[in-house]
Parts: structure tokens; sequence; C-alpha cells
């Protein structure tokens, strides 16, 4: 019959020492885990930030944007991120929809604020309306003076 | 609509070109003549380029460091910054240094004057990736040796800015057209607004009158016409003009001699005329994609149209 193998924790006082490291060690790898949290939640705040700073500008820069861009809903073309983009997709919303008056004070008052601390960035290379047309025959009626597109005056 | 017999018009020098504002109620011309020659006195003071007094003299002269600038210059440079990301960098604000080595260091009626070999030859554009606009201030950083020329964007933002001001202020239809570089804003007389598409060749300098190519009549946005011959100039027995290549620093060749190009705004249809430039034959299916009307004349008087611009 082989004997008994001897563990340190059955020696007189040695149970005590076994709790007291594993309490060491629990209290370790708790400090671990809250480590790691923190390291995630640094990091998903990181990325989440600039991203709603940049929705706050392009927001304000479409509410300022003076001339509706009357965009097709699929016009073709470069794909342009960050400000064209954002534009153009809240142009109608702020220009040919109508809100209810509840929905659109806060948008007033985004906007007026935005407006006070960013100035606009409004390019985009939208069509007009309407594209130009020849001009109607003048022989009946003596028509004005056209102004002139041309760069020989130094222009563009 | 206002009729297009009642309309009144006044022209007058500024930005280096012309000046025009056009409205449908004679009553308010002096009101729009005022508020157009504010927005171009507070434009210049903002973007110019060769005045010592202007917001851009010191971005361009600030070695580096952060420059706080007013709204207007925020605006002016984001457009141009805009400008360049909607065109992948083929109208490029930082061409500033191309144009001073090229001659063009002063008032352009001073510039053309002087017709002495260049010195140095021009340098590809800084990168207007660099440049730094910070619009919560605002304040702009330009790394050292880069140097902004707003020319291109910050006139078209002026008619587009003008335009809409004289409209909110008179009620009134009206036309601002800055040395070709056209915005209307409000009610269009009946027929339209009629503007005159010139090709450079059909300028007459003894006169100094121009006798368009076509006639169109436009209701809304704006209109803009680019060309290599509009300001040119010649040192040391070579040509130059100001629509620069940013990856050269030379300006650039083209197989087109004018395009003019109808937008939304003002701005949208500067940027695509002086990029369709650029861009040379690749400019008709891009001004098409976007559904932007042009027209595209080449060196030899050859004529393409796009995207519903009338034939003519």
């Amino acid at each position: 019959m082989r004997d008994r193998p001897e563990f340190p924790e059955e020696q007189p006082g040695a149970a005590r020492a076994a709790g007291l490291r594993r309490l060491s060690r629990l209290t370790w790898r708790a400090a671990q885990l809250s480590a790691v949290t923190a390291v995630g939640f640094a990091t998903l705040f990181a990325r989440t930030a600039p991203a709603q700073t940049v929705a706050g500008d392009s927001t304000a820069a479409a509410a300022k944007t003076s001339p509706p861009a009357a965009t097709p809903p699929s016009s073709p073309g470069k794909a342009h991120p960050g400000r064209a983009r954002a534009t153009v997709s809240a142009s109608p919303q702020a220009t040919a929809r109508p809100a209810p008056q509840a929905a659109a004070q806060p948008t007033a008052k985004a906007s007026q604020t935005a407006a006070a601390a960013a100035p606009s960035k409004s390019a985009t290379l939208a069509p007009p309306s309407t594209a130009p047309a020849p001009a109607p025959s003048t022989s009946s009626a003596p028509a004005p003076t056209p102004t002139v597109s041309s760069t020989s005056h130094g222009g563009g | 609509m206002p009729s297009t017999t009642t309309m009144a018009a006044r022209t007058f020098p500024a930005l280096g070109t012309f000046a025009t504002v056009l409205v449908a109620e004679p009553g308010a011309l002096a009101l729009a003549h005022d508020l157009l020659a504010a927005e171009l006195d507070a434009i210049d003071l903002a973007c110019s380029r060769f005045r010592p007094d202007s917001e851009l003299w010191r971005v361009n002269h600030a070695r580096g460091q952060r420059v706080p600038v007013s709204p207007l210059f925020a605006q002016a440079l984001a457009v141009a910054l805009d400008a360049a990301e909607l065109t992948d960098g083929d109208v490029d604000p930082t061409c500033g240094q191309s144009l001073v080595r090229l001659g063009y260091d002063r008032d352009f009626a001073q510039a053309r004057r002087h017709t002495g070999p260049l010195r140095r030859p021009p340098m590809p554009a800084g990168g207007w990736r660099r440049v730094r606009l910070d619009p919560s201030q605002p304040a702009v950083r330009v790394p050292p040796g880069i140097l902004l020329d707003l020319g291109a964007t910050a006139k078209a933002l002026a008619a587009d800015r003008a335009a809409a001001a004289i409209e909110a202020a008179t009620g009134r239809g009206v036309l601002v057209n800055l040395g070709g570089d056209i915005r209307v804003a409000g009610d269009p007389p009946d027929d339209g607004w009629r503007v005159g598409i010139a090709d450079d060749v059909d300028f007459d300098a003894s006169t100094a009158r121009i006798e368009p190519g076509q006639v169109v009549t436009i209701h809304d946005g704006g209109l803009a016409t680019s060309s290599p011959l509009g300001r040119a100039w010649r040192r040391g027995g070579t040509d130059l003009h100001h629509i620069i290549d940013p990856s050269t620093g030379w300006p650039a060749t083209s197989c087109w001699r004018t395009v003019s190009v109808a937008a939304a705004s003002c701005v949208g249809a500067n940027i695509a005329s002086t990029a369709a430039i650029l861009r040379g034959e690749r400019a008709i299916g891009w001004l098409d994609g976007l559904r932007l009307p042009a027209r595209l004349v080449r060196h030899d008087g050859t004529v393409v149209v796009v995207a519903g611009w009338p034939a003519g």
C-alpha cells in the first residue's frame, strides 16, 4: 500500500497561508480585469467621440447652406465623404420638408449655436434645378443686353 | 415674375476684373450695388494675396504658426479645401508658390507688364491636406513654404454670398456677375436671365467688347466660365496662365480653350469649370456623370455640350 502523498496545506498553519494566497490571486485577477475593462472603454470612447464631432459639424454646415442644392436622389459621380455628403443628405430636410413645430425648435437652436461656432462648409457639385436654355428669339421686341460669362476681362 | 423690360444693371471694376449686378426692380439697384460692393470689400480684405493688410497675407506669412481668422476667411478656406476634395486635388488652393514663381505675385494688371525670364521654375502644390482649419475658433495653420491662393473659389463665393444677401434685402430677383462667375437668386425675369457665353478669341481688345458665342437663359443657381486664355501673360518667351496643374506647378495644358458650367451655386460651377480645364477629355464623362450642364470649346472652336446644355 502506497503512502498518501503529503500536501503542504495539510501541515499546521498551511490552510491559512493557502487561503491568503488564493485571496491574493483573486484580488490580482480582479485588478487585471478592471484594467482591461478601463482600456476597452477608453478605446471605445476614443473611436466614438470624433465621429460625433464630425456629425455635429456636418449638421451645422447643412443647416447654414443658403441655396437649396437640388441634388437628385441618385446623383452619380464621385462619392464624397465628410462635409459634402452631409450637406447633400441634409439639404432636403432643411429646405423642402416642413418639420413639426416641436421638432423644428431644437433644430433651429442647434443650427444657430453651431453657425455661431463654425462657418459654413458647403461646396458641392450639385446641378441647377433647371439647365440653361436657349435664349428666346428677340426679333419681335428689343431685349436687354445679356451679361456675359467669360474670362476675357481677367475673370476666372 | 418681373418683366425683362424693368431690369436695371450696374457694372464697376472690382477684384481685378469687373462686377455687374442686375436686379429685376430698378428701385432696388442702389441697395443691390451697395450690398455687392460691401461684400467685395470684405472678400478682398479677407482673401487678397496681394494686400499686406489681408487675412490671407497674414496666414501665408505666419511661418507655420496658428493664425486666428474671421468667419468669412474660414468659410472661404473651407470652400477651397472642399474644392480640392471634390476634385481629387485638381483644384488645389496651395498653388500660391507656383503662381509667385511664375510671376503672378502682384495684381494681375501689374504682373502682366513684366515679361522677363523666370528666375526660378515653379514647384508642385504644397498639398491641401496639410492645411489645418479649425472652424470652431476659427483659426488656420499653414505649413512653412506653402502659399495659399483662394482666387479660384473666393470670387465665386463672393457671387453666391452677394446674390443671397441682395435677394434677402430687396426681395427681388438678382444676378451677380464677377468676371464671368455668375449667381442668380430670387424670382428670375419672365424668360430667365440672359447670359452670353463668350469664347475669349472673340474678345476685341480695342473696343473691350465681347461677342458671345452663344446666349442662354438661366433661372437659378450659378454659372462660371474658365479658360487658360483669360488671365494669361508671357515671361521669357513662354506663354503662361493662371490655371495651375498642382502636380507640376506649371500652367495646365488642356484640350479646352473655354469651359462653361452651370451648377446649383457659383462655387460649384467654378470648381467644375476649373477642374474640367485640368482634366481635358476626361471632363466630358465627369461632368455628364455629375449631371452638370456644360459647354466645352476646343482650341479649334469645336463645341461639346453635356448634361442638357443647349446646342449652339
